[in-house]
This record gives C-alpha cells, structure tokens and sequence, in this order.
C-alpha cells in the first residue's frame, strides 16, 4: 500500500454569495522517496488540497467534501482534530511560501523548533536544545547553537526559509510538503535551497510533495509532476517525459511561456491569452476551453477524464491532447539541465482569484 | 555555505534589537515622550518617599482652623487647608492615591478585558456575537455615569471605586485586543504552528496573544490617565473614598470649589497635579503608540 493515496479529494468554500469549488477531485499516491511535483497558476488549487490533507483549511469556509487521504492506511479526513494534531508535523510536515511571515515574530527560533520536538518527541528542554542546534547545522545556519536564541528578524530570508525548513524536518516526518518554499527568495538562495531540500530527502527518505508554479523548480527535483488546473489535474507523468511531450495544451501553454535554456533558436516565449475559469459554477466541460487553441466540439460539452496516453504513467484530461509536431522544439544541451526560471510567466502574468 | 556565513558575520555586526528595544529606541528619540517620563517618574519618586519629601504628615494640624486658609508661603510651599493642615504634603500623598488608582483599575479592565478580548477574538462566532454585543452596550453607557452606578452597587471605598473605573474600560481593551486577534488569527506564522501540530490553547497563549498586546499597553498607558480623571471625577461628584481623612485630589477639589475666590490655592494645587499627571500618562502613551503602532513606522 501506499505511503499516501490521496483520492478524489474535493475542497470547496463556501462564502456568503458563492461556492468556490477549489478542488474538483484530484487523487495521487506517494510512496517513500518519492518526489512529485504539483505545478499550476494561482488561484488553482495547489495549495488548498495540502492544507486540506491536513485539515487546516481556513475555517469556517473552507470544507473538504469528498475524497479521502489515507495514510499508513488510515483516512486522515475522518481523524478527530487531536488525533490529526499528533500526525502534523510529526509523519507530514509543511513548508511555507513566506519564511518572512512565517515564523513567529516574539518567539526566539529556537523556542519554535523545540516546541515541535517537546511535542511530538517528548523530549525535554536540553535534549531538545541540542537536537534544534543540530537541526539548524544541518540545515546550513553557521554557528547554530547561538543562533538558537535569535529572534526571526536577525535571520535574513534565506535563513529564515532554512529555519522553517529545520522546524518541518525536526521530526523526521515520512511526508514533507513544501508549498512554493523558494517563491519569496531571490535566485541564488532558491537554488541553495532547492539543494538543500533535494539532499534531505534523499538522505531522509522522506516523500516530497513540491507545490510550484515554477516548472524550472520541478524540472530540477521532482521525479514526477502533476499539472494542475481549475482543481483538477490536467496532466501527470515523470517530469522528463512531461517537458518533452506536453500532451496537454496547458502544459504546453506553462512551457511555452517560460524561457528555457535548451529551446531551439526559433521557439518564441508565449504566454497563455486569458485568465483563470470561475471556479463558482461547476460546469461539465474541459474548464481550460476557453483558452485553448486545441479544442474540440466536445471540449466544451464534456469534462475529459485523466486517462493513460503514450505510456503507461503518462496521464491526460484531454479530448484533443497535443500532437507530436507541436512539442517544444528542443536541442541538446549535453547534460545541462533545464534553467530554473526565477518566475512561471504565465502564471504571474494571470490574474490571482 | 559561505553565502550564509557571509550574512552571519554581516548580522552579528549590528546590535541585536527587538520589538522593545526598538520601541525604547524610537521613545528615546521623541521629545514629547521624554517629557511625559519625566512628569510621571516625578509624581513616583514623590509618591514612593512621600514621607520624606512631605514637611508635614498629611491629617496632622499644623495650623489654626480657618474660613480662608493661609495661601503659599515660604513655610508651607502650597499653603494650608481649613483645618489647618500643610497643603503640598496633602497633594503629595494625594499622588499615591492617584497613582494607585491609576495602575490598579487599568489592571482590572486589562485582565478583563484580555480574557474576554481573548475569547471572543479566537473563539468567533456566537460567543464573538454575544461577548461584543454586551461590550457594545457597555460602551453606549458613559463611562462616568457607568462608574457612578457601578459605585452606587458595590458601595463607596477607595477599593470598590477602582473596581468600578477598570469595569468601564473591559470594553475598550476587550474590542482592541479582539481586533488585533482577528488580524493575526490568520498570518502565516498561526498556519505553519497549526501545521505542526501545536494544539489550540497553546496557539492562542504562546503565539498568537504575544503578538496581540502591543495595542494594549498602549491603551493601557492612556487608560490610566482616564482613570484617575474618572476617580477625582467621581470624589469631586461625592462618590469618592468614604474616608474623609484620605487626601484624595477630586475630593480636595470638590471641598474648596466653592471658595475659588476667596482661596484660590485650594483649587489651583491638586487640580494642577491632576493635569500634569494626566498629560505626562498622554505623553507616554502617544509616544508608545507611535513607537509601537506599525501603521505609523517608517
């Protein structure tokens, strides 16, 4: 059985004036090791589904209402809050976007990260002092054991990113999902962080679950991406056939818009016309239609479901997936990998909801 | 690593600070500010060796019994009262008074107020609805005439009268600290302490309140001023301590009121010290404020 199977998970808000249906049944499963990627424009329900998984959705809005997440085999969707209280943070933990607002401001980081290890390890205040300073050695903070008692705004962003990063690893958890955990950094702290998390996991043999909206991000970590949009997922499949053969015209709209290092000379950077669908009605079509330069009559008359296509870990939503003479042109560039992009352009340039 | 050694060594440069440091930093630099510390630690220091500062005990008759008192001398700095006692040392033990009602009816409205801010900013909801709705009547009321009937209630004495004073402020400090609750209920840093697992009171206690009270210390600071308005308030109306004999500044008012033409000193001393008072705890407080308040940092 799987580490995590996440099935037909459905989140919606639902507001005074109207239902966000924020995500429409996604399911994928991890086991140790993995890493998987999950990459899409804001607004699309990225990071709703892991807070959901968690069970720490906005409340009272947000509500799970379908689906289930099992985990060791037990559905975590129907555990009792204090039940779920010993699981966070413990066997999943998270990382955050924003390493600057999430940290407590009042409290020294090393009181933040021995409250995890008091917590869920019992231990007491000197053991878990020396674990936290070995946390944050490992974490690359020089001279740890003195930066123990500094508050967060004596930690630059990278640091503080780094600091949130020992808090979620504290405890060895089998899940560690980073929500956009370089999105707030400048380029060079991403790439040092990205290393940093791509090492624990393979040291830890921790799953990983990478929220993006970053491709350059997935392209450079994750063995596997899930492409999601308008809360469902629209593409999956390894992340080197993914960048290769986009079946999807959304994953060849994300692709297109971003530059890339081993593009052929012709290929032009083009962003995605449009904006996100009106997540407020629930309607039975392909929710990208009405951007898409690939649609079918039936796009528009019928949801497609995820289905294989070329190989068998290659999944699609599509009616009319791209065809081979419209796959990125590449060249080789020997070894190089793809660059990681400071931005996803398309993205960026949507509107958020 | 050597990026993040770089920035290591780069913060150990500069001092370390934080919210209270750099609050007493910007404090510093406020004139207005400096003078209210002034005012106030004068009135302290005068209230704490009031015995060794005052030429005379504050009930002992040092003069004769008189319709219009002798007014400043060289021998008596504020002259003396009708039954003949030394003035300053009455108003300078009179600043303990005030001093203490001050701090502890700030001290009942805050704890009040924080337990029932506290609640109804984290619980929301029906008890949010019902805990402010009550607060929003209270605040309908005057506070004045709120003390006044709170006072009626629970009976005269200096104790009773402090009481009442911290009841009126529950609503101020309980819609404050609510709204600062409601604001930092949502930030990031709650989210990623839910996230690994710290449980909800320990939320509320260690992260999120810590974070809350800076806009109550504030108020606080202003809230005493207010009390010890309310308090000589309420003595000059007769409400005041029951014990005549306690040298209660609203009461000394009261008392000479009505003999302003014929011994304007009476009036003119406690009354004085009641406005400086008030204005060194406004001159804090402003400053605090601005010190704090992060609407108004640069």
């Amino acid at each position: 059985m799987a580490l995590l199977s996440v099935r037909d998970l459905e989140v919606k808000f639902l507001t005074r004036r109207a239902t966000v249906h924020a995500v429409n049944g996604i399911s994928f499963e991890l086991e140790r090791g993995d890493t998987l990627g999950i990459v899409g424009e804001s607004g699309c329900g990225k990071s709703v589904s892991s807070l959901a998984m968690l069970g720490i959705l906005p409340k009272p809005a947000g509500r799970v209402t379908g689906g289930e997440v099992l985990f060791d085999g037990v559905d975590l969707l129907k555990l009792p809050d204090d039940k779920l209280r010993t699981i966070r943070g413990r066997d999943i933990a998270m990382i955050f976007q924003d390493p600057m607002t999430s940290l407590n401001p009042v409290l020294t980081v090393g009181r933040q990260i021995t409250e995890v290890l008091a917590k869920h390890l019992d231990m007491d205040k000197d053991q878990a002092e020396a674990e936290a300073a070995s946390l944050l050695d490992r974490v690359g903070i020089p001279s740890a054991k003195n930066r123990l008692r500094d508050y967060p705004h004596q930690f630059s962003g990278g640091m503080r990113q780094r600091a949130m990063i020992a808090m979620a690893i504290a405890c060895r958890p089998k899940v560690l999902i980073a929500d956009e955990p370089t999105t707030a950094l400048d380029v060079t702290i991403q790439a040092q962080i990205l290393d940093l998390l791509k090492h624990l996991v393979a040291e830890e043999g921790m799953a990983l679950i990478l929220i993006t909206h970053d491709l350059g991000v997935v392209a450079g970590i994750c063995a596997r991406t899930n492409v999601m949009y308008a809360g469902r997922f629209m593409e999956t499949a390894p992340t080197a056939e993914l960048f290769a053969r986009p079946r999807h015209p959304y994953t060849l709209g994300l692709l297109k818009s971003v530059p890339r290092l081993d593009a052929a000379k012709k290929e032009r950077l083009s962003p995605i016309e449009g904006s996100p669908r009106d997540q407020t009605k629930l309607i039975d079509a392909c929710p990208f239609a009405p951007r898409c330069a690939y649609e079918v009559e039936r796009s528009r008359a019928e949801n497609p479901p995820l289905e294989p296509i070329d190989t068998e870990d290659h999944f699609v939503a599509c009616w009319n997936p791209v065809p081979e003479s419209d796959f990125p042109k590449t060249v080789s560039l020997s070894g190089v990998r793809a660059k990681r992009s400071s931005s996803g352009a398309a993205a960026k340039r949507a509107p958020a909801r | 690593m050597s990026l993040a050694e770089a920035e290591a060594v780069e913060l150990q440069l500069e001092a370390p600070s934080g919210l209270w440091r750099d609050a007493f930093e910007r404090v510093r630099h406020n004139p207005g500010a400096i003078v209210g510390v002034v005012l106030i630690l004068t009135f302290v220091l005068a209230a704490i060796f009031a015995p060794a500062v005052a030429p005379a005990d504050p009930n002992e008759q040092v003069g004769s019994l008189a319709a219009n008192p002798e007014g400043p001398s060289d021998e008596h700095l504020m002259g003396l009262d009708k039954q003949g006692r030394d003035y300053f040392s009455r108003v300078i033990y009179g600043t303990r008074l005030s001093l203490l009602v001050g701090i502890v009816s700030v001290a009942v409205g805050l704890s009040l107020g924080l337990i029932v801010g506290a609640t109804a900013g984290y619980r929301g909801g029906w008890v949010d609805t019902l805990i402010m709705r009550v607060m929003d009547i209270m605040l309908a009321v005057p506070g004045l005439l709120l003390a006044i009937g709170l006072v009626t209630l629970l009976g005269r004495g200096l104790f009773q009268i402090m009481i009442a004073v911290g009841i009126t402020n529950v609503p101020i400090f309980a819609r404050l600290l609510r709204g600062s609750i409601l604001a930092q209920r949502e930030a990031d840093y709650v989210l990623a302490a839910r996230s690994v697992g710290v449980p909800g009171r320990r939320l509320l206690l260690r992260h999120i309140l810590p974070n809350s009270v800076a806009p109550m210390i504030v108020q606080g600071t202003l809230a005493m001023a207010t009390a010890i308005i309310d308090v000589a308030g309420l003595s000059f109306l007769g409400l005041g301590p029951a014990d005549p004999s306690l040298p209660e500044w609203g009461r000394m008012l009261a008392e000479s009121a009505s003999r302003l033409q014929q011994s304007a000193h009476l009036v003119l001393f406690p009354g004085t010290a009641i406005v400086i008072l008030v204005l060194g705890l406004n001159l804090i407080g402003d400053g605090l404020r601005e010190a704090i308040d992060p609407k108004l940092r640069a």
